[in-house]
């Protein structure tokens, strides 16, 4: 659980793992029921790089990222977030973890309804009884374009503004990780881009590491990396994407 | 839309459980009362049809229907009149009184428990209520010889050869226990302790010299009751009756019903409170699962089902809930009722044993309360279901929490309900109209209803105000708790206002009684300057305390130098009739010691006129109601004597057991029991209290049921009264208030279920379970408080209303004891902590992944 213990790699000098799964399973129901959601998944995620997810529905992806963040067990293999083990890792631990070193986005922005913008965004290190740093704070906000949306709550706020307040609550913490699952999906494309081009530049800027699953092309095509996952597998991988080669490379899964 | 509903109630089992239970609890205590009071009359039915049974007639002194016995006793030469009837059979004497007996230790037997009844010894079995079994003895025969009853018997440890002392209107008497006797088949009589004598020691012991209490006759064969009735009703004296052995029975019954009566009152009072408390609860659950399912319920009126319909499925939610409920709740009253048998055998009543009897009555009532006030409860939130539009079953939102504005005209409504309910409140407490008691009760409701409407816009201020210390102490968690008891203001209120409920009578009774304790004081030294008084503890004719003191034992104090002015004081209960008012108690005092130990602040001379002229003094406010004046003559009506004219020769302005006061001399003239209720002296001069007190008690040695008491003691004992009272209003109210705490859970957990996404999020950036276990637990304090905050309230006014009334009853003031109310503002904290245990432990066990994609 030592915040700074990140090994280096030869092979990647530059690049810190932020979160791995090796040799990843997870199996739902037992005997004639079994179905075998990751089947030996091993996949690194490394700071400062976006990664996208994507799959056919069942492919896995969701369960992926689930496992990853340590939502969820794996059945045997195992799931990394720094040097923690998160297989192993009681309730206390992952909450801490979570506190420390992830950010979550969902689809549904989940914000507290009674809270204000503002509120909301601070809401993790409230939780934890920290300060905030003013300065990250105002960045962030700015950044986001929700700065004079501040005191209003969510029921006030258009869908693209409350997620990125939901975005501005992820990173306030500047955890090493953030995992999102389809964080443009409840938006129009107009707000999607912009939340995208966002997460990219976090990324960049910020050396975040940012796991997406999404189902939608142009969505990936603003990640670093696309994975793609098929009957709980990684079948193929793409760098510097574009929405048109993954359309192609879905294509062929699909078939 | 039946079956709809059905498979609704199926789905949440839990849920309606929840629900289920207020209903539950309140039918219970309904049909317990009933199963309880049926039972016990059939038992003791059978028990007194089994003990008279041999009996055809009873010849006895006329009883007047509102007065009673006219006499106690009448001449032995009855007894040859009757059995010269034709058709009489066996004749046998009885005489019976009051005869207490003592335990090896020489305490009176029962403490203040239930009467000691005495008799003499009936030759003829089938004449005899009392049997002797193989082995337990003979019947008594000679004058040291008696016979008591097995419960009383096993009880004490007494057996057959034992020596058995007993008290009568008189010293100590001492007897050789010769059988053990059962009344019918039962130990005894209602834990009454029974004794028998042999008959012309027991016509000696009980002072009536030559003379029977009753004749019991058989008939010989082929003559009716009935028909040997009349024959002997024809040749008996004026004064005298004969009742059949069905009568009997029939009038014992009676008695023992009316004896049951306080405790059928007090479980239905209960009842009445615990289904009340339920209503809140029922209303709350049914608008939280019309909130939850608004979208459900527009999608089926999107797809053509009517208003109407979409109403109906609520409706008929709650009669499946309320159906099961009350069937459930009959069966826990059977329980209950079972339980107050053993508990009241356990405080020694003795009741007979018998099976539990469920009339159809019983069955009839509990599931009519129960459907009817669940229905009645859900029918709001029905109303709010047929209300959805369809077009949200299309929106995205979560459960409507309701307009401002509704809340302000809800709040309108509540205002005029409450002020409605506090002035009928105020009216019946100061006895306006016949029904007082209704207008009470009605008000209190009323007033109940009224806060409850208004709650929830109050509490959107208060619960900010009482959170407070919570949010500046304990940060984020007790600001998100806040927030959600706020939220909701409608749900939050009615949980609290189901507290309030309980939370109030228990305030209004501590004020009370605070406020009852420090006048006890004041009306104690400036009424009854007196040093010294004698009571005598035992259960009497009107309950506690009234078993009374025997003349002899104020003749024992005679020769006690140590004590002056000794004052008797005898009190009629309910057998004296003045103009057309039966007073529940008529008192003939000493004239001439009277004003050195009660100060009643009478007019000058009207104790020696009383007594001079036989007069009768009145309080003044029974003066001024009846519009009398001093000098009017006014006819009093006593058992024995009948009517008689009696002139008003002065009056009195404080407050005193009677209202009513004649001298000892006309009261003995015209009551023929002489037992007094009080003895009231002081200390000579040149002595303290405490030799008197000494030298009295030991002049008394001979009446262990007597206490000597100075006022020190009286205060004691009246505060131990006061506080005793309580206890027993305590622990069935507790009753009202975990009704309410369960309502509070229900809130909880139905709140719990309406935010999983929520909290699914708050665990996944970084809650704890233990942040989240006390953010429910906050949110329940909060609401614990807001309801104790607003019962206490309620209860500080009824307190206040209720004393303004007694203000010329010489009660005044109103102390509120702080340190009580803190307590119970602490209690509600801690309440609120155990309604949240269950919810809080739910909502810290969710799998964070499965809440976040909870639909």
């Amino acid at each position: 659980m030592a915040k700074t213990a990140t090994k280096p790699r030869a092979k990647k000098q530059t690049a810190t793992i932020a979160a791995s799964v090796q040799d990843g399973q997870k199996i739902y129901g037992k005997d004639t029921t079994e179905v075998r959601a990751l089947d030996g998944v091993s996949v690194e995620f490394q700071q400062g790089v976006f990664t996208a997810i994507m799959g056919p529905s069942g492919s896995g992806k969701s369960t992926l990222l689930h496992c990853a963040a340590g939502l969820d067990k794996l059945s045997s293999g195992s799931a990394k977030i720094g040097e923690m083990e998160l297989g192993r890792s009681k309730d206390k631990a992952l909450t801490k973890l979570r506190r420390e070193k992830v950010g979550f986005i969902f689809q549904s922005f989940n914000l507290v309804p009674t809270l204000t913008a503002k509120e909301n965004i601070l809401l993790p290190l409230s939780i934890s009884d920290k300060k905030h740093d003013k300065k990250w704070f105002n960045d962030l906000v700015e950044l986001l374009g929700i700065k004079d949306r501040l005191d209003h709550t969510p029921s006030e706020l258009s869908g693209g503004q409350q997620q990125r307040v939901a975005v501005a609550r992820a990173l306030i913490s500047r955890p090493e990780i953030i995992f999102a699952d389809e964080p443009s999906g409840n938006l129009d494309s107009k707000s999607g881009n912009t939340l995208l081009s966002f997460l990219q530049t976090a990324a960049k800027k910020y050396g975040q590491a940012i796991v997406m699953v999404t189902h939608d092309a142009n969505a990936a095509a603003y990640a670093d990396e696309v994975l793609f996952l098929q009957d709980g597998k990684i079948v193929d991988k793409m760098t510097k994407p574009t929405s048109a080669k993954i359309l192609d490379k879905l294509k062929k899964i699909g078939e | 839309m039946f079956k709809a509903a059905l498979k609704n109630v199926l789905a949440h089992k839990l849920r309606m459980f929840l629900t289920g239970f207020s209903i539950i609890l309140g039918v219970s205590f309904v049909s317990g009362t009933y199963i309880f009071t049926d039972s016990i009359s059939s038992t003791f039915d059978n028990l007194f049809s089994d003990v008279y049974s041999g009996t055809d007639l009873t010849v006895r002194p006329a009883r007047d229907d509102e007065l009673g016995q006219s006499t106690n006793s009448f001449d032995e030469s009855v007894l040859g009149v009757v059995e010269a009837v034709d058709g009489v059979d066996k004749a046998e004497p009885e005489v019976n009184g009051f005869a207490q007996l003592l335990d090896k230790e020489g305490e009176p037997v029962g403490g203040q428990g239930p009467p000691s009844l005495g008799f003499s010894w009936t030759n003829e079995p089938a004449l005899n209520p009392l049997k002797i079994n193989e082995g337990d003895g003979r019947p008594p025969v000679a004058d040291d010889e008696i016979v008591i009853d097995k419960a009383t018997a096993d009880l004490y440890e007494f057996s057959v050869g034992d020596t058995v002392k007993v008290l009568f209107n008189g010293p100590t008497e001492t007897f050789t226990l010769v059988g053990i006797a059962t009344f019918g088949d039962a130990d005894s009589l209602a834990g009454a302790s029974l004794s028998a004598f042999e008959l012309t020691r027991a016509q000696e012991l009980f002072g009536y010299g030559e003379s029977y209490s009753a004749i019991n006759i058989t008939a010989v064969d082929g003559v009716s009751p009935e028909e040997l009735q009349e024959r002997v009703g024809a040749v008996l004296p004026e004064g005298l009756e004969a009742v059949t052995g069905e009568q009997q029975t029939s009038e014992q019954l009676d008695e023992l019903n009316q004896g049951l009566g306080f405790i059928n009152t007090a479980l239905l009072a209960f009842a009445g409170i615990a289904i009340f408390v339920g209503s809140f609860i029922i209303q709350n659950t049914f608008r939280v699962i019309v909130a939850q399912r608004s979208k459900e319920l527009a999608l089926l009126r999107a797809i053509g089902a009517s208003k109407l319909q979409v109403m109906r499925l609520v409706v008929y939610e709650a009669f499946f809930v309320s159906l099961v409920s009350s069937a459930l709740g009959i069966l826990l009253g059977m329980l209950i009722s079972a339980g107050v048998r053993g508990l009241m055998n356990a405080l020694n009543f003795s009741l007979p044993d018998g099976p539990l009897t469920v009339e159809p009555r019983t069955i009839i009532v509990s599931m009519s309360v129960g459907v009817v006030v669940t229905i009645f409860a859900a029918l709001l939130p029905a109303i709010r279901a047929s209300r959805i539009s369809p077009i949200e079953a299309m929106r995205e939102n979560e459960a409507n929490a309701g307009s401002r504005k509704s809340l302000f005209i809800r709040s309108s409504i509540g205002v005029v309900y409450a002020a409605i309910g506090a002035v009928l409140l105020v009216l019946g407490f100061n006895g306006a109209f016949d029904q007082p008691l209704y207008l009470v009760g009605g008000g209190v409701a009323l007033m109940f209803i009224g806060v409850a409407f208004v709650a929830p816009l109050l509490s959107i201020p208060i619960t900010s105000i009482l959170a407070w210390p919570l949010v500046v102490t304990r940060g984020v968690t007790a600001r998100l708790a806040r927030d959600n008891a706020k939220r909701t203001p409608r749900r939050t209120a009615s949980s609290a206002a189901a507290l309030m409920i309980g939370v109030s009578l228990v305030t209004m009774l501590s004020i009370l009684a605070t406020t009852f304790k420090t006048n006890i004081t004041t009306i104690l030294d400036d009424s009854f300057p007196a040093d010294l008084s004698v009571f005598n503890e035992s259960i009497g004719p009107a309950g506690p305390g009234t078993a009374g003191v025997p003349t002899s034992a104020e003749n024992a104090l005679n020769d006690v130098n140590e004590i002056t002015d000794v004052t008797a004081f005898r009190y009629a209960y309910s057998s004296v009739k003045v103009e057309d008012q039966i007073p529940f108690i008529f008192a003939g005092v000493d004239a001439d010691t009277m004003d050195k130990t009660f100060e009643l602040r009478a007019t000058d001379e009207a104790y020696a006129r009383m007594e001079a002229e036989a007069g009768i003094v009145i309080r003044t406010t029974a003066m001024e109601a009846n519009s009398w004046s001093v000098e009017d003559v006014i006819t009093v009506t006593f058992a024995s004597t009948g009517v008689q004219e009696l002139t008003i020769v002065g009056t009195f302005e404080d407050p005193f057991d009677s209202d009513y006061l004649v001298s000892t001399e006309t009261y003995l003239a015209n009551v023929e029991d002489d037992t007094i209720a009080i003895l009231a002296m002081n200390a000579s001069e040149g002595y303290s209290t405490d030799e008197a007190k000494s030298a009295t008690e030991q002049a008394l040695s001979d009446y262990p049921q007597l206490s000597v008491q100075d006022k020190g003691d009286l205060f004691e004992v009246a505060e131990q009264q006061i506080d005793q009272i309580l206890s027993l209003f305590w622990a069935l109210l507790g009753f009202a208030v975990i009704i309410a705490v369960l309502g509070i859970t229900n809130t909880l957990m139905l709140s719990i279920s309406e935010r999983t996404r929520e909290i699914g999020m708050l665990r996944a950036i970084g809650m704890t379970r233990r942040q989240t276990r006390r953010m429910i637990r906050y949110e329940s304090i909060i609401i614990a408080l807001f309801g104790a905050l607003l019962g206490i309230t309620m209860g500080a006014f009824f307190a206040w209303a209720l004393l303004q009334a007694l203000e010329g009853e010489g009660i005044s003031g109103y102390n509120v004891s702080f340190v009580q109310l803190g307590i119970y503002f602490l209690l509600a904290i801690v309440a609120g902590i155990i309604a949240a245990a269950w919810p809080a432990r739910k909502a810290a066990r969710m799998d964070v992944l499965k809440a976040i994609y909870h639909e």
